[in-house]
């Protein structure tokens, strides 16, 4: 590969590294949740 | 390479790995759903189609967390170079399952309503502020979008119009590709499904991924660091390659020029050549790779130039640039300046003892081609 590609290729990763990590972090930190319960829309009725 | 024009060059090679590929496909995906099917039973009980379309959907990303592995194992691992050889068909055959898991998607999920399937798909959930209710679907879509156009370049054709280094860029684009597809299972699949394996198995191949491009990243940015000038230079134009023992029969060692690309010095038959390390196919490092039948030999698809005018055999037409080459105080030294494509250089004979102080230099065959690339 020409030397701007590798350069690409290497800047890539530094940025979609840490971006999947937040990514994956962010899902596991979401699922690791319990589950949210939305009030039934008559109670959200009452509540207005 | 460069003769004639067929749509899909197959090869009984390929003709097996495509085949060997499909059947371990089809087998997993026939294995997914057995035991899927045998997993949840009772009231956790999944219907076939869904069954088929987790089967399709983690089948295509199992096959590009493999094709993404392959590019840094070959980089750090000449073992696994002969993979590298038919990624392509491997790229294809990703797409191809996962537009089946998108098509069982949408038709399962978004084709019984009133609504237009497409509109259902991508128009209807803007929960885009909620990591639990996430519209994913999106991401997947984006994700197959950009692997459609990958597999569509995927030929030769495309690879010669676009030329290599155009053609390389756009199939970079499987890494944001890949980012995406992690976040359409990570939002996707991973709220839903509450057992273990899928997470651990996603956070392991995304680290795996991740870790090898890293790593080859930082290796490939080593051997970007200049040769030094040589000692007995009266000029800056020579690089310093080393003794020609420490070049290995029939392979190279690579330099690279300031600023410049990197230059692949052959040994062979006795002699020295040097070419540019970018094969003019999809930019290989030929350097990596070795001579034979008198011919260097891409180590990523097996293109070939002659070592003393980086000309391919006949009937091939394919060039590359070529270098000038000495011996000197028993060193090999290149000269940093390109000379065009298929230029002829004499090889730099080695002598019986490479400590000699005589210079061996080797002018061009053709002084007319003789000049600096611009």
């Amino acid at each position: 590969m020409t030397r701007p590609l590798r350069r690409a290729h290497q800047l890539a990763w530094l940025v979609l590294a840490p971006l999947i990590a937040i990514l994956l972090l962010a899902a596991l930190w979401q699922r690791s949740r319990p589950p949210a319960q939305d009030p039934p829309a008559a109670l959200q009725g009452v509540a207005r | 390479m460069s003769v004639g024009y067929q749509p899909v060059q197959w090869s009984r090679h390929k003709r097996v790995y495509d085949a060997v590929v499909l059947a371990v496909i089809v087998a997993y995906i026939g294995t997914f759903v057995a035991i899927g099917s045998l997993a949840w039973r009772g009231v956790e009980a999944i219907s076939f189609p869904i069954l088929l379309m987790r089967a399709l959907g983690s089948c295509a990303i199992v096959l590009l967390h493999a094709i993404l592995c392959i590019g840094p194992l070959a980089r750090l691992d000449r073992r696994f170079l002969p993979v590298l050889y038919n990624r392509r068909h491997l790229g294809v055959m990703t797409f191809l399952v996962a537009l089946a898991h998108a098509t069982v998607a949408i038709v399962y999920y978004h084709a019984f309503g009133v609504v237009s399937p497409l509109l259902s798909l991508l128009g209807i959930n803007q929960n885009f502020t909620s990591l639990h209710a996430f519209p994913f679907q999106l991401l997947g879509v984006l994700a197959l979008c950009v692997m459609f156009v990958m597999a569509a370049t995927s030929h030769d054709f495309w690879l010669r119009n676009l030329g290599a280094a155009a053609w390389k860029r756009i199939h970079m684009l499987v890494y944001p590709a890949y980012a995406l597809l992690v976040g359409h299972v990570a939002l996707g699949a991973l709220q839903t499904d509450r057992g273990i394996l899928a997470p651990i198995t996603l956070i392991a191949g995304a680290a795996l991924v991740t870790a090898l491009h890293l790593v080859a990243g930082s290796r490939e940015a080593k051997h970007d660091r200049p040769a030094p000038a040589p000692d007995t230079a009266t000029d800056t134009d020579w690089l310093d390659v080393g003794p020609p023992d420490d070049i290995p029969d029939n392979r190279a060692r690579t330099v690279c020029a300031p600023g410049g690309e990197r230059i692949a010095v052959f040994k062979h038959n006795n002699s020295i050549s040097a070419v540019t390390n970018v094969c003019a196919h999809q930019g290989g490092p030929l350097g990596e790779g070795k001579v034979i039948d008198g011919c260097i030999t891409c180590p990523w698809h097996g293109w070939q130039y002659k070592p003393t005018d980086g000309r391919s055999p006949p009937p091939f037409t394919e060039k590359i640039t070529t270098y000038r080459v000495r011996i000197l105080a028993g060193r090999v030294q290149v000269n940093r300046t390109a000379l065009p494509a298929g230029t002829p250089v004499e090889p730099a004979q080695i002598p019986a003892t490479t400590s000699s102080t005589e210079t061996t230099p080797l002018a061009p065959l053709n002084p007319a081609h003789n000049r600096p690339l611009t």
